[in-house]
């Protein structure tokens, strides 16, 4: 809390209200730009935005999934039958003013794309990491749910998919390495294969990466940045993953010693902080794997849980979550891990969010938030200082002049 | 750029279509400047709802005469709808109530709707459609199985009647029931409602406003419409289109929209067949006119409204399968420009479906499908506008 320092009567005021929890008085301030980032040219569109992340020089990079379209009434351009629209490629590079610098990657350009793209990183050597997840049903699109033109697929489900690889790429795309074995098995003891890799985050000091493992593993890897072996692991508190079977999680029971889907991890202030999605904790250990301590977000929350990606301001005094369930940006307190207030609501308007999944916080402390699912865009929420809010749940953050 | 028109479908045969439709896009992209209406998307509109509420797909909208706009949606299942229920798994989301009224700044100011509380209606299967009439009340209509008959309310959501015999099935030369009503507009100089009917039947019906009663109704080109019809021309994705193939005796459907002009004209979406046809108010065929004629599925032509001035020199068609609002001469029945493209941002949009327009001539337009929003377009004026609007966002972005 560095930012106390500067006067002593700032300090008794914020420590009184701080003692009835959830202190609102001076946290970071956002509004939501919507329009950013520039409208990319007819016919193309987004597909499912499953991994956001600040480069160095400020430019903003997602990973897009291709396989949600519904092939009946929004890929029009592809199947012949209109005129919009048409996927674009499954990176894409904006400048921080919203324009498009570059577009990448996909399917069948002679490397294994992942069936499920999820999580996009770039390492000390500005290179991008992309992982990926588990694919439900084959060719099964998921929109048109609720409307006319968007049958769900007949027939049994087929088996999932399981992304058992990492990519890195230039930043222009140009593939330069898979790491682990392609089309494996899960398995959360394995040293050559992941499982459905979801994020990543890296040690410049020691050259190595951390990989959020994953969607069907459980558990955090670290890898050699340049060669892509595995160094060591962890689960839950430290200890060895399992892949035992876990009982459904529940407010008031016993909290597991596993974690459920790894949806995220973060190097914050010497740390390494990890999303364990459907516990809706946050675990934080040392590098070595250490234990550190843990905190709950939104604890009554069910279903796919509360944190499924996690961001430090730069200052790294507050922690933002992208808690899809609830669809808001949870603010933390970063050293506590307790809730300060939250921002963003339900619903397909400028700071509303639908199948929030993850976000990235630029050098003066702008988030960017990208919605998988039928969400579909990446959001930028302008940093307006430190204020304070009146609301605990903030809702939609319209600019002052639009609210 | 091969590649990433190959990245779905992998097959030539749709790869090559794709380039084809990304060259005339290309081609389209050239700054091309013609005088026509334009438009800026105000993406801070409406405000937002609260109470955790959220749309479904937003199936009908309209603007009354102090400027308020109403649409009707279908509200959130499943996973959109994780705080319902006993047990919510999540603080979001919420379905709203069917109806939701905005006023001129966007602000809600009511909320209503849904199944009746003591069983005096019907509320329908799949609500469709609204048109608000002269003294103020809400029509609604249904492509539900079984909606055959349009609710009339207060504009606070008192139900004050029933037109058409509820529960029955398709009959296009019904004088007692409508089948899946797809839209409503009036005529209030004749006291009259004209209903795009619809999903189900394949006609335009003329309705007193006062009593329901069902005056008149008409078919394509004025024929007597019939409920199965056989259509001569067979279409394949990519294949072009020819106008001659196409004379269709009968409406494709759905009859998506049937709007009266202010100079006794009734302009008529006939959805799949891509055409608006126009008629006078006996129905007598007057002309027609096609756009993006090749487009399959869906269609093309969903819903018009037309521009402010009195003549309504244009008129503006909402066109949910290319993701565009086509600006229309309404006596050349040519297309001179274009709002909106394809996305999930303000002015993008993902399946457009009804459109209405206020007294300052901006347009309302709302999504379905996916998109599930209530978009304002600030009107501008007619000057040089692009051939391709886009997305319409405000000057300097």
């Amino acid at each position: 809390m560095k930012r106390l320092i500067v006067g002593g009567l700032a300090v008794s005021v914020i420590g009184l209200a701080g003692c009835a929890g959830g202190d609102r008085d001076a946290v970071p301030t956002f509004e939501v730009d919507a329009l950013w980032p520039m409208p990319l040219e007819y016919p193309y569109i987004l597909g499912p935005v499953s991994g956001v992340t600040v480069a160095p020089d400020g430019n903003i990079l997602v990973v897009t999934r291709q396989d949600g379209f519904n092939a009946v009434n929004e890929i029009n351009s592809v199947t012949g039958t209109g005129t919009c629209c048409t996927p674009s490629q499954a990176v894409l590079e904006f400048t921080a003013d919203g324009s498009l610098v570059r577009e990448w990657g996909g399917p069948d350009m002679g490397y294994p794309w992942p069936v499920r793209p999820h999580g996009i990183g770039i390492d000390p050597d500005g290179n991008i990491w992309i992982g990926g997840g588990v694919a439900p049903p084959a060719g099964g699109g998921r929109g048109g749910r609720g409307g006319r033109g968007g049958a769900p697929p007949a027939g049994p489900p087929p088996a999932p998919t399981f992304d058992t690889h990492i990519l890195k790429f230039s930043r222009t795309g140009q593939h330069l390495m898979t790491i682990g074995e392609v089309g494996g098995t899960p398995n959360s003891q394995s040293r050559t294969s992941f499982g459905g890799a979801a994020a990543f985050a890296f040690d410049a000091d020691a050259n190595e990466a951390y990989v959020a493992d994953g969607y069907a593993n459980h558990r955090v890897v670290v890898l050699d940045v340049s060669t892509g072996e595995f160094i060591r692991s962890w689960g839950a508190y430290g200890e060895a993953p399992s892949d035992g079977a876990m009982q459904p999680y529940s407010p008031s029971g016993t909290p597991s010693r596993q974690f459920a889907t790894v949806s995220c991890v973060r190097i914050i202030d010497d740390l390494v902080y990890v999303c364990d999605r459907e516990n809706d904790r946050i675990q934080v250990f040392e590098k070595d794997g250490t234990f550190v301590s843990e905190g709950t977000v939104a604890p009554e929350t069910l279903g796919r849980g509360s944190v499924f990606d996690v961001a430090a301001s730069p200052d790294e005094d507050f922690l933002y979550v992208a808690d899809g369930m609830n669809e808001r940006v949870q603010v933390l307190d970063r050293e506590t891990l307790t809730f300060r207030t939250s921002f963003g609501i339900g619903g397909r308007y400028p700071s509303h969010f639908r199948e929030l999944g993850s976000l990235a916080v630029d050098a003066v402390g702008n988030i960017f938030t990208a919605e998988d699912g039928q969400g579909r865009r990446v959001q930028k929420f302008v940093n307006t200082g430190m204020g304070p809010v009146t609301m605990e749940h903030q809702g939609a953050v319209y600019p002052a002049g639009a609210r | 750029m091969n590649r990433r028109r190959n990245v779905l479908m992998g097959g030539s045969l749709l790869a090559a279509i794709a380039l084809l439709g990304v060259a005339q896009a290309r081609l389209d992209a050239v700054v091309q400047t013609v005088q026509a209406p334009m438009f800026e998307v105000d993406p801070y509109w409406p405000k937002p709802i609260g109470n955790g509420w959220i749309y479904g797909t937003v199936i009908g909208v309209t603007v009354d005469a102090q400027d308020n706009v109403y649409i009707v949606h279908r509200g959130v299942t499943g996973d959109e709808a994780n705080a319902e229920g006993d047990q919510p798994l999540a603080a979001c989301c919420i379905s709203a109530p069917p109806v939701l009224q905005f006023d001129v700044e966007g602000n809600l100011v009511r909320a209503w709707g849904g199944p009746s509380a003591d069983s005096s209606y019907v509320w329908p299967n799949s609500n469709h459609g609204m048109g608000i009439d002269a003294m103020g009340n809400v029509w609604i209509g249904g492509n539900g199985g079984g909606d055959s008959h349009v609710l009339k309310f207060t504009q606070d959501g008192q139900y004050l009647g029933t037109y058409g015999e509820t529960g029955q099935g398709r009959d296009s030369n019904s004088m007692t029931h409508f089948s899946q009503v797809a839209d409503i507009e009036f005529d209030f100089a004749a006291n009259e409602a004209y209903f795009a009917d619809g999903y189900g039947n394949k006609r335009v019906a003329v309705v007193d406003i006062d009593s329901g009663v069902i005056k008149r109704f008409w078919g394509a080109y004025g024929n007597r419409p019939i409920d199965n019809p056989t259509f001569a021309g067979t279409r394949t994705a990519g294949v072009g289109w020819s106008a001659d193939q196409y004379q269709e005796q009968q409406f494709r459907g759905p009859v998506h929209c049937a709007e009266p002009s202010n100079d006794g004209l009734v302009y008529v979406c006939d959805r799949q067949n891509n055409r608006v046809q126009v008629f006078q108010t006996d129905g007598t065929y007057v002309r027609e006119a096609y756009f993006a004629p090749a487009t399959l599925g869906d269609g093309a032509t969903w819903d018009l409204t037309f521009s402010p001035d009195a003549e309504q020199t244009y008129f503006y068609l909402v066109d949910g399968k290319n993701s565009r609002i086509r600006i229309v001469n309404r006596q050349t029945m040519a297309e001179v420009s274009t709002v909106g493209t394809g996305g999930r941002y303000a002015g993008e949009f993902q399946t457009i479906h009804s459109i209405d327009s206020d007294s300052q001539g901006n347009i309302y337009v709302t999504e379905t499908y996916e998109g599930r929003r209530l978009h304002k377009f600030v009107y501008k004026g007619i000057g040089n506008a692009p051939r391709h609007q886009g997305a319409a966002w405000p000057t300097g972005r």
